[in-house]
């Protein structure tokens, strides 16, 4: 072998694996369908695992599908690396947030077709199908949808006496009103009133209920172009009214880097009364709980406060999408899982079972069985007979759930353009006025408004 | 041996062929690792590289678009803050950094009794797994009264500070982070190259009257004077590319203040699934990079030099 020989076939590798991770794989067909299905739960959940395998027999009995389990829970540290190398779940979960970045980037499948052929898409909340939808195809299946809402810790509220004859927490209306609640609680309390979370794209994710509740308006389209429009007079009053939390009324927390779990962190260890929250059903304050040990019964969630132009609150939620690579009988196949896991807008027999178990989960492990997650599907028969089961198994005082569940928010969804590069530069912005009592609300989100729209939305 | 028998031997070719038989042997035990070496070094340079000049559609090539990458990352208002943020870690990790593992290493030299557990003490924080190292100092930095570091000023009569919060001080505090994690590998090197002084030169010159500073300033400085220039080229290129630490303790905030070069690639790849502006960036490092690393080549080969003399 000559020295030229070798240095050839060397190349030769480094050529071909650069350039191999563009080949498509080819899926093969056969009668038996196989359906790997992500998030599948882990052994500290034994009875869901025991539904799921039982399901698991289901499939392959009734379907002739075999359902394999894969632990992977979506992440968005860990997304691209196993997209671009596709071993991704058949069926993975992911959150609304991030429909698009996945649609645009060709990691989930177009289910459109199976979706009106199993009828689902009749039956979908006319709030929800624009959230998991592009150009008009499909390509989610709705987990559960929420409503950020204002979780209170009660026991802050009780010691600084804000609590009524029943002991519910007098939640603020209006913002105005939060800040002034927020006041009495860490004069009475040492605890921060608010908790607004400011860091890895949440502080931005949650300043959207504020703005828009001050009328501030994010992106608008002008002559087919997305304008950046929130350093408007709206834009403004909304940055100062945080700036005012965190030097005028001295109410949030000493860090001005908290994000998702930290910011629940700050709650549900009774440093913080208030923080923007949801709660859905089997999963919406599980981390605080498992993780910082806050009893179910020290949570209560409102309806987010009215500002000076509204009142809006957030929609979000997770969802199920499938892996790009799917084939229609795998989505086919897919559906008829959800199915099975109750995701389906029938509740039939076997979903009302699989409810019971998960219920009963919940109840097991002190997690809340009270607050409302927004519906789904739009078939009025299935949506009683799931509260009918669901009361069953209410674990907490209602009242401290009422005013969310009864929801007095105008839902919104997020904003059609870039969301997360958005919330980062927003982020950006919220920091600079929580870290310096002279920052100028107006000079900068002039800056971040331009930076926004030479960055991203001139690009789009 | 004579001048003139030096002057005509030649180095061996490698890839003669009669070398190459004499050794296939050699070679073969060397493929794996050399297959190891193309796949896990050579392969993403060079796909990083090409990505870099493409429009990308998750890892997918969809088109040749030149320097528009590389436009659209130098463009971007976070980058000017992220390239000064990345040279502002190197900085102060030569400030704070630098001397620590030299003098640890010193130290731990001189040290006759109990040296092991010194050793073992100080080379402890590089045993923790770097993600745990950083998110317990952020614990540590809280800038809440009943912070750690908060609570230890209390009792010294100080009032609470923001620590990580204070975007002046974000980078620099980083930095005593990273130097805490990493300065006990770093002291290992040099006590490896400290026992390698012969000891006749300090027998000397205790003999001649000299005391601990100039046995440090005459001889062990010197003899390893190599060595601390090579760590440092080093430590400029692996601070330079700094990621983990502002990844898990800030995500680059507070408003950018700790936004490095290597986070900013991370966030385009991870959090915005672009790929192509990712690789820009990375590729921008690696030029700047190129120029200590250089140096780097040229010092480790003079230092293996002298140590064959």
């Amino acid at each position: 072998m000559s020295k030229k020989l070798i240095i050839l076939l060397l190349c030769l590798v480094v050529i071909i694996s650069t350039f191999s991770f563009n080949f498509a794989t080819a899926t093969a067909a056969g009668k038996k369908v196989t359906l790997v299905v992500g998030d599948w739960p882990r052994e500290n959940e034994p009875a869901r695992v025991a539904t799921f395998k039982k399901y698991q027999k289901i499939m392959l009995d009734k379907y002739n599908v075999e359902v394999i389990p894969d632990y992977y829970q979506y992440a968005v540290s860990s997304f691209l690396p196993k997209a671009a190398a596709g071993t991704l779940p058949t069926l993975y979960n992911s959150w609304f947030t991030e429909v698009r970045k996945i649609v645009e980037n060709g990691y989930a499948a177009d289910i459109t077709g199976p979706m009106k052929k199993a009828g689902w898409h009749k039956s979908l909340n006319p709030q929800i199908l624009p959230l998991i939808s592009d150009q008009g195809k499909i390509y989610a299946v709705p987990k559960y949808a929420y409503v950020q809402g204002l979780e209170c810790n009660i026991q802050l509220f009780k010691t600084a006496g804000l609590v009524d004859a029943g002991g519910v927490p007098k939640a603020p209306k209006t913002y105005e009103e939060l800040a002034e609640t927020a006041k009495i609680i860490k004069d009475k309390t040492g605890a921060a009133g608010f908790i607004l979370e400011t860091n890895n794209n949440c502080g931005g994710w949650h300043f959207m209920n504020i703005a828009w509740s001050f009328g501030t308006v994010f992106e608008k389209k002008e002559g087919g172009k997305w304008i950046a429009a929130f350093n408007s007079p709206e834009g403004v009053a909304a940055l100062q009214y945080v700036r005012d939390l965190k030097w005028k009324y001295k109410v949030l927390p000493d860090s001005t880097l908290l994000d998702w779990a930290s910011g629940q962190q700050v709650l549900a260890t009774n440093q913080g009364a208030m923080l923007f929250f949801n709660a859905t059903d089997h999963d919406g304050f599980n981390f605080q709980i498992d993780n910082y040990k806050i009893s179910k019964d020290n949570i209560s969630i409102f309806s987010l406060p009215a500002g000076p132009k509204g009142r809006y609150a957030q929609i979000g939620g997770d969802i199920w999408m499938f892996a790009p690579n799917a084939t229609k009988a795998q989505i086919e196949a897919g559906l008829k899982w959800l199915e099975l896991l109750g995701k389906a807008p029938q509740f039939t027999d076997e979903i009302k079972e699989n409810e019971i178990t998960n219920y009963k989960t919940d109840v097991a492990g002190k997690h809340v069985v009270g607050g409302k997650e927004l519906q789904i599907w739009t078939d009025k028969a299935a949506i009683k007979a799931r509260d009918e089961l669901r009361s069953k198994y209410i674990n907490v005082n209602l009242g401290m759930f009422k005013d969310y569940n009864e929801n007095k928010a105008t839902l919104k969804s997020e904003e059609p353009v870039a969301c997360q590069e958005l919330y980062k530069e927003l982020d950006k912005v919220i920091q600079a006025v929580l870290t310096d009592a002279n920052a100028d609300p107006k000079a900068l989100l002039d800056k971040a408004a331009a930076n926004f729209q030479k960055d991203v939305l001139d690009k789009q | 041996m004579s001048l003139a028998q030096i002057s005509v031997r030649k180095k061996p070719n490698l890839f003669d062929g009669n070398h190459f038989r004499k050794d296939l042997v050699a070679w073969f035990l060397m493929l794996p690792s050399l297959l190891m070496f193309l796949f896990f070094t050579w392969q993403p340079l060079i796909s990083g590289i090409f990505l870099s000049f493409f429009k990308t559609r998750g890892y997918s090539v969809v088109e040749f678009i030149g320097l528009g990458n590389y436009q659209e990352v130098i463009t971007n208002s976070s980058f000017n803050a992220a390239l000064m943020n990345s040279a502002t870690y190197t900085l102060w990790s030569l400030v704070i950094g630098f001397a620590v593992p030299i003098i640890v290493a010193i130290l731990l030299n001189e040290i006759v009794h109990i040296n092991g557990f010194f050793k073992f003490s100080f080379y402890f924080p590089s045993m923790i797994p770097g993600i745990a190292t950083y998110l317990m100092w952020a614990f540590m930095y809280n800038p809440a009264k009943w912070g750690v570091l908060n609570t230890i000023i209390s009792h010294l009569g100080l009032q609470p500070f923001g620590w990580l919060n204070m975007p002046h001080y974000t980078i620099m505090l980083i930095v005593v982070t990273m130097t805490w994690a990493g300065f006990g590998g770093t002291a290992l090197i040099y006590m490896a190259s400290l026992q390698g002084i012969n000891q006749e030169l300090y027998e000397a010159s205790s003999l001649d009257g000299a005391g601990f500073v100039q046995r440090i300033r005459y001889i062990t400085l010197p003899n390893i004077s190599g060595i601390i220039l090579l760590m440092l080229i080093m430590q400029i290129i692996t601070v330079f590319q700094v990621m983990i630490q502002p990844l898990s303790m800030t995500g680059g905030g507070p408003n950018d203040a700790s936004l490095s070069l290597m986070l900013q690639s991370y966030l385009y790849a991870f959090n915005y699934v672009k790929a192509g502006p990712s690789m820009a960036v990375g590729v921008i490092t690696f030029l700047i990079l190129l120029i200590p690393t250089s140096f780097y080549f040229v010092l480790s080969k003079k230092n293996q030099g002298s140590e064959g003399q």
